[in-house]
This record gives C-alpha cells, sequence and structure tokens, in this order.
C-alpha cells in the first residue's frame, strides 16, 4: 500500500475545493472513501445524490479501486440494482497507474450520461435502452428513483 | 557404462541425420529454418536486441532435441517419403546403418496398415516452439511491412498471431493500425497524434527531453505514481510520460501474465520487448511472449491441445482436423502421443481409452463421479489370504497372487484358488449373470444393475491400479536393462525387448480396463458381447502371464527366457489389437450404447 500517493491524492482534492465530496471515510483509514455524487445536470438523475463506496486494494494504484454505489439506489443499465456494482472499463483492464480517485468518479457520472446497453449489470433497462425504448426506460428509471431515494438534496447517507 | 556412452552416441547421431528432416516439419508453412545456412534473418532479429544470442543456442538444443524424441518415437507420424537422399548424403553409411537398425514395433506397423482411417498428421510442440514458429511469421512479414521486426511481433501479438488478418488491416489502413497500437511510426519525431489517455495530469508531465527508450538515473525525480520524491532510475518512451523505476517494474510485473501487449501508463504508445527487458533488467519479455502464445494455444483449442498428463508441456498441433469426423463415425478415438510418450485422445483429451469410444468414456467416467457419491467403495490395497488370513499387499501388477506364508496360490481378484485360472479361461472377467428369475420385482432390478456395475466399476478399478504398479515395474525394468548391460556386456539393442514388453503390457491393460466400460454398455444377451468377454478373457489371462514373467530379477534367467518375452509380448499385442477391433465392432453395430 503506497500512502503517500493516497495522502497526496486527498491534500489535492482539499485543495482544489473537493467539487465531488470525495472523502476518506475516517480520517486514519484512507482505504476506505465514499463520494457523495449529485446527479448530473439535465440527466434523469437530476436532483438526486447517490452515494458511491470506494476500496482501495493493497496494490493500488497498480491495481484499479473498487468502486460500487450503495445497493438498491441506482437505476442505471451498466449497474447491478441489487449490489450497486458497476461495469467500467477504466475500473477493469484499461486501468492505469496514473489514474485518480478524481478521474474515476468523473468517469462514473460519464456513464450515467452515457450508458450502454451492451453490456448491462441491469438486464430490464438494458433491454429497453437496446430496443430504444425510451418512454419505457425513462419511466422505469423514475419509478425506482422515486420509491427509492428521497428527493431533493436529502442526501441518501448510509454508514 | 561403455553400453550407455555407445547409446548417447547413437543418440546424437540419430537426432544429426533427423535434423534437418525434422525440420521440414516444423516448418511447414513458415520460413522460419533451424539451419545454419539460411537463417540470416533470425540471427539479425536475435541481435536486434530481443534475445541475447546464447539464449538463441540454448532454443537450438532445445528444438533439436524436441525433434529428435519425436522421430525417434513415433514413426507413424514421419511418412517415409520425406527421406530424401539428400537428407543423407553428409552422413556416414555406417550411421545410417545403426539408424535403420532400430527395431520397428509391431504395434507402429499396425497402426501405419490399418489404413480404415486416414494417419493423424500431428506435430508436438512446446510454447517455445510455436513461439519461434511465430518468429519465423515475423521474418516472412518484414519485407512486406518493411519496419522493425519488433514491431511487427508487437503487431502479430496483438492480432492473436494471426497473420493473414494482420496483413489485411495491414493493407487497409497502414498508419492508422500503427497508432492505434501504439506503436510510432516516425520514431519519436511526432507525438501529437497519439491519444494522451487523460490530461489531468499534464500539468506535472515531464517533458522529457530526448531522454527516450532508456533507464536514466535522476537525482531528485518526482514520480506522479507512488508521490515520491527520490533519486531513482526512471524510464519513458518517446511520449515523455517519465515515471520511476520502481512502478515501472510494478506495473510490468502485473501485466505479464495477460499476454497482452504493455502500454505507457501514461498513454496508448506500446512498450516492446526490448524495452521490457530493459526495465526489469532482465529479459522478462519471453515471460509476456509465452503467455500471449498460452492464450493462442487456448483460443485455438480446435487444432492445439494441452497434453493432459500432470506437469507436461507438451502442445499437439493437429494441422487439419477434418479427418477427426470420420474417426468417431468408425468408433475409432484419435490417440496422440506428446514427445514425453503420454498418448491421449485429441478429441476428449482422456487417456488412451479403447476400445471404448469418446462418448462411452464420458458416460463411464460420469456414472463412476456419480456411483462413488452413492456407494462408498472400499477397495483397499490389502487383502487376507484366504488360507492362512495374514494380510497382503500387492506391490506388483500381477494378480496371480502366492501367499508368502501359507504358499498358497490365489487370485486377487476373486480370491479364489489360482489353478483353473492358469489352465483354461482367465474366469475372473467373467461376470456370472444370475439370471435365475426373469420376473423380479424393481427393486430387485435395481439392486442386480448395481450388482452389474459395482462388478464392472472393480474390474475397472483393479486394471488401473495394477496398470500404476506396472508403470512402477516399468522404472525398475530400466535398472534391468542396466544389469543386463554390465553383467551380460549385451548391446542396447538386444536389451530393448524388455522395455518393449513393459509398453505392450501396459497397453494390455490400459486396453483391458476400458473393456470393462464397452462391457459394461453392451446387451450382454448379444452373440457379440460375448465374444468380445471372451477377447477380454483372453487378452486378461495373456496380461497377467506377461506380467508375471516381468517379475522375474536375475538378469540371467531374463536373458535366458528371451523368446519367451518375445512371443508373450507379441501375444500381447495381438490380444490388445483383437479386443480394440471387437469392441468397435460393438460400438459400430450399435449393440454397446451409453443411453
Amino acid at each position: 500500500m503506497n500512502n503517500s500517493r493516497l495522502l497526496k491524492e486527498w491534500k489535492q482534492l482539499i485543495k482544489s475545493g473537493n467539487k465531488y465530496n470525495i472523502t476518506p471515510i475516517t480520517d486514519e483509514d484512507l482505504t476506505h472513501w465514499q463520494c457523495i455524487l449529485q446527479g448530473p445536470n439535465k440527466s434523469l438523475y437530476q436532483g438526486f445524490n447517490f452515494t458511491l463506496k470506494i476500496l482501495i486494494p493493497i496494490d493500488y494504484p497498480m491495481s484499479p479501486p473498487q468502486v460500487k454505489f450503495i445497493p438498491n439506489t441506482m437505476p442505471h443499465p451498466n449497474v447491478d440494482w441489487n449490489t450497486g456494482v458497476l461495469c467500467l472499463d477504466v475500473l477493469k483492464n484499461m486501468w492505469s497507474p496514473i489514474f485518480n480517485l478524481q478521474y474515476i468518479v468523473e468517469c462514473v457520472i460519464r456513464l450515467l450520461n452515457e450508458p450502454n446497453g451492451d453490456s448491462p449489470l441491469n438486464l430490464e433497462l438494458g433491454t429497453l435502452l437496446r430496443l430504444g425504448d425510451h418512454s419505457g426506460y425513462n419511466g422505469l428509471i423514475k419509478y425506482y428513483l422515486h420509491h427509492h431515494q428521497s428527493h431533493h438534496g436529502d442526501a441518501n447517507i448510509i454508514i | 557404462m561403455k553400453a550407455w556412452e555407445t547409446l548417447d552416441t547413437l543418440k546424437i547421431l540419430q537426432t544429426h541425420i533427423k535434423k534437418s528432416d525434422s525440420n521440414r516439419i516444423m516448418t511447414e508453412g513458415y520460413t522460419y529454418d533451424y539451419s545454419d545456412d539460411d537463417s540470416a534473418d533470425s540471427i539479425e532479429f536475435y541481435n536486434s536486441g530481443h534475445l541475447s544470442p546464447s539464449t538463441r543456442k540454448d532454443h537450438l538444443t532445445k528444438a533439436t532435441k524436441v525433434t529428435s524424441i519425436l522421430s525417434q518415437e513415433s514413426g507413424f507420424e514421419i511418412d517415409d517419403g520425406l527421406y530424401s537422399d539428400n537428407d543423407y548424403d553428409d552422413y556416414d553409411q555406417a550411421y545410417l546403418d545403426n539408424v535403420l537398425a532400430e527395431p520397428i514395433s509391431s504395434q507402429e506397423k499396425k497402426e501405419l496398415s490399418k489404413g480404415t482411417v486416414p494417419n493423424l498428421k500431428y506435430e508436438c510442440l512446446t510454447t517455445q516452439n510455436i513461439f519461434e514458429n511465430m518468429l519465423g511469421k515475423v521474418n516472412h512479414l518484414q519485407p512486406i511491412f518493411n519496419i522493425p521486426s519488433e514491431d511487427i511481433l508487437i503487431l502479430l501479438q496483438h492480432y492473436d498471431w494471426n497473420e493473414e488478418r494482420l496483413l489485411e488491416v495491414w493493407t487497409e489502413r497502414m498508419d492508422d493500425l500503427l497508432i492505434e497500437i501504439g506503436i510510432n511510426p516516425n520514431h519519436g519525431k511526432s507525438i501529437d497524434k497519439l491519444s494522451t489517455k487523460d490530461k489531468i495530469n499534464d500539468d506535472e508531465l515531464n517533458q522529457a527531453t530526448g531522454a527516450s527508450r532508456d533507464v536514466v538515473f535522476k537525482n531528485k525525480f518526482y514520480c506522479i505514481i507512488c508521490c515520491e520524491e527520490k533519486s531513482t532510475e526512471t524510464f519513458a518512451l518517446e511520449c515523455g510520460h517519465e515515471y520511476c523505476i520502481d512502478c515501472y517494474r510494478h506495473y510490468i510485473e502485473d501485466k505479464l501474465h495477460s499476454g497482452n501487449i504493455i502500454n505507457c501508463m501514461g498513454c496508448s504508445l506500446a512498450l516492446k520487448n526490448e524495452d521490457i527487458d530493459k526495465i526489469m533488467g532482465h529479459p522478462s519479455s519471453t515471460k509476456l511472449m509465452l503467455s500471449s502464445i498460452k492464450s493462442f494455444v487456448s483460443k485455438h483449442n480446435r487444432n492445439y491441445k494441452w497434453c493432459p498428463f500432470a506437469d507436461c508441456n507438451c502442445i499437439i498441433h493437429l494441422k487439419d482436423t477434418s479427418s477427426l469426423a470420420e474417426y468417431s463415425r468408425l468408433h475409432y478415438s484419435p490417440f496422440v502421443k506428446c514427445s514425453h510418450s503420454h498418448k491421449f485422445c485429441f478429441t476428449c483429451g482422456f487417456e488412451m481409452h479403447a476400445p471404448a469410444d469418446c462418448n462411452i468414456t464420458n458416460a463411464w467416467v460420469k456414472k463412476a463421479r456419480k456411483e462413488s457419491e452413492n456407494l462408498n467403495w472400499v477397495l483397499s490395497h490389502t487383502k487376507e489370504c484366504p488360507k492362512c488370513s495374514v494380510n497382503i499387499e500387492k506391490d506388483g501388477g500381477c494378480n496371480h497372487m502366492i501367499c508368502s506364508s501359507c504358499k498358497y496360490e490365489f487370485c486377487w481378484i476373486c480370491e479364489g484358488d489360482w489353478a483353473p485360472h492358469g489352465k483354461s479361461f482367465y474366469q475372473c472377467t467373467l461376470y456370472k449373470n444370475d439370471e435365475t428369475n426373469g420376473n423380479g420385482t424393481k427393486t430387485e432390478d435395481v439392486a442386480k444393475t448395481m450388482k452389474k456395475y459395482t462388478f464392472y466399476y472393480r474390474m475397472f478399478n483393479e486394471h488401473e491400479v495394477s496398470a500404476k504398479l506396472d508403470w512402477k515395474l516399468g522404472q525398475t525394468v530400466g535398472n534391468k536393462v542396466k544389469a543386463l548391460q554390465e553383467k551380460m556386456g549385451i548391446s542396447w539393442i538386444e536389451g530393448q525387448f524388455l522395455t518393449d514388453s513393459i509398453r505392450t503390457l501396459n497397453e494390455g491393460r490400459t486396453a483391458l480396463k476400458w473393456s470393462f466400460a464397452v462391457a459394461f454398455y453392451s446387451d450382454s444377451s448379444h452373440n457379440l458381447t460375448k465374444i468380445f468377454v471372451d477377447n477380454q478373457s483372453l487378452l486378461s489371462k495373456a496380461v497377467e502371464d506377461l506380467s508375471e514373467l516381468l517379475q522375474i530379477k536375475d538378469p540371467e534367467v531374463i536373458m535366458a527366457k528371451k523368446t519367451e518375452f518375445y512371443n508373450k509380448t507379441g501375444y500381447v499385442e495381438n490380444r490388445t489389437y483383437a479386443l480394440m477391433e471387437c469392441g468397435r465392432d460393438l460400438l459400430c453395430k450399435g449393440i454397446c450404447k451409453s443411453g
């Protein structure tokens, strides 16, 4: 475990204003992080907050961090609804040690805006997306969001 | 010891004589050649930094060793037609005579003369051999591509060593391809075309000044991967993404097993093999190449099969798989032999399972796995002597037991008196179908099938254990041959009959073992099944006799009984062949079905 790298990333995050709220869960332990993600503007997720859990592996930055949403909070074709696990190439085979936590969070936000129907973890949403059933797709996401998430800024923090 | 020396020289001579021949087999379709006269290209390639000349020499010796074993042991895969006069010209006639004197076992003759299915043409390779073939492809492509060989290697690696696909893409979009794969076409002159992975760290990027593709020492270097400032060696490609050597080593070490191209951590520029070796400080790129070849083999599992034997690294390459369908239609199995003499079925990857075909084998193995969960198989290696109840451990392959305390002679399988076994048929292979009452209830039927299965499984198991013990016996045979040579002063060739016997014995046992799987699935009322069972008995008897003969330890007795060895070995061979053919007949006529 390379602590100076994580420490440096933490300092850099504070210095740059930390716009994605990426914070370690406790100050002593830099291996468990959490990020309160605001649903991107003009997306179906606008107005909702999502908690992203980040686990740093022992050989970080040679191995990518493990990133997942809190289970049953994120309706998205590339996110497993029940476990919160997400499918993102930069977190798997495309990972490079040069990437940092902020970049990963940016990638997750990009994924929220650009869902990929070809490798779905949420099969219903993936199918709707592939079939081009936009109203069905949007409707299902809205249904999920309104029934499982608190509205407007009430950050859904589960510790 | 003199005899061993002659043996070694003989082997070396054989290697020499067959070398040019085997080369041709290895290189069919490729331009790569081991012979020194026309391999200027390959030498150039090795000298270009990928492998040192000394390693090349090692590979050569290794390759010739493998091919020599090939040509020695598997006469059936090398066509006689390949021996042209030119191959012999350089060698003395005397050496040639030695080679020709090498006995061809009648088993192999039989395989040649069978003729009903085409002989399989295959080659036994190692990952190293395949890699050398790939280097041959590289040399082949080099004049067409006109870029450094190392770059072609990376391109081939990217396209899973598929020459045709690479050529296709190459002709379509040459320049784009080079950029896409991360090979800088202008060698450091332009890097703006390269897609940088991300811009976030650009401000910290050490725009290297001329330091490219070399390990350099820096006094105060800040590495953005580990975030440490230290005096360290660093490495950077033309792109200028410079990182400390420790981080680079970690990064490469993790990727060596994948077999994929390793890129710069900051952009898509590819690390060449020489870069990898430079960073790691030792030739690690061979590890990467071999992992890449391994994934190639796994992806092409229709033509390439790993030898299933433990710790064996051989790969069997069957170029033409079209005859496999014919094999399975006629209930033959495509058995192949690797250069370590491991025989296995190319279709199902199981050991030699004749007379059973792949379907029967599969059904039998599955059933055995299932039944062993239901039944508690207590098939121990020790039994009590039926007469004096002393515990006896079976340490040899023969089923003819003589109790060491009371000298009672009995059969290991049925624990009955040996006397009737020796004279008439070997009774133990006959499953006595107690068909006293035709109208049994259902539970009785189930019990009967179970009993039948238990019997056949027991027989199968007994022969498996015996075969394993025979294998141990085979190792002592080696010592016996040596003892013969030392004591009696006989030549290696003359002592060969013992090794032949043990091989034949093993083949006979294996056939016998699998014949019980065939017998289990056969319709026992059919006449042909009865003939099959008779054949089983005959082989059983022959195998036991031969096994007994091989227990002799005194070299002088062995030499005295040489003709007996020949006769019994020949008999086992014939019986094995007859049993296999009979079993195949059962399968072809549909009397034996796994369903």
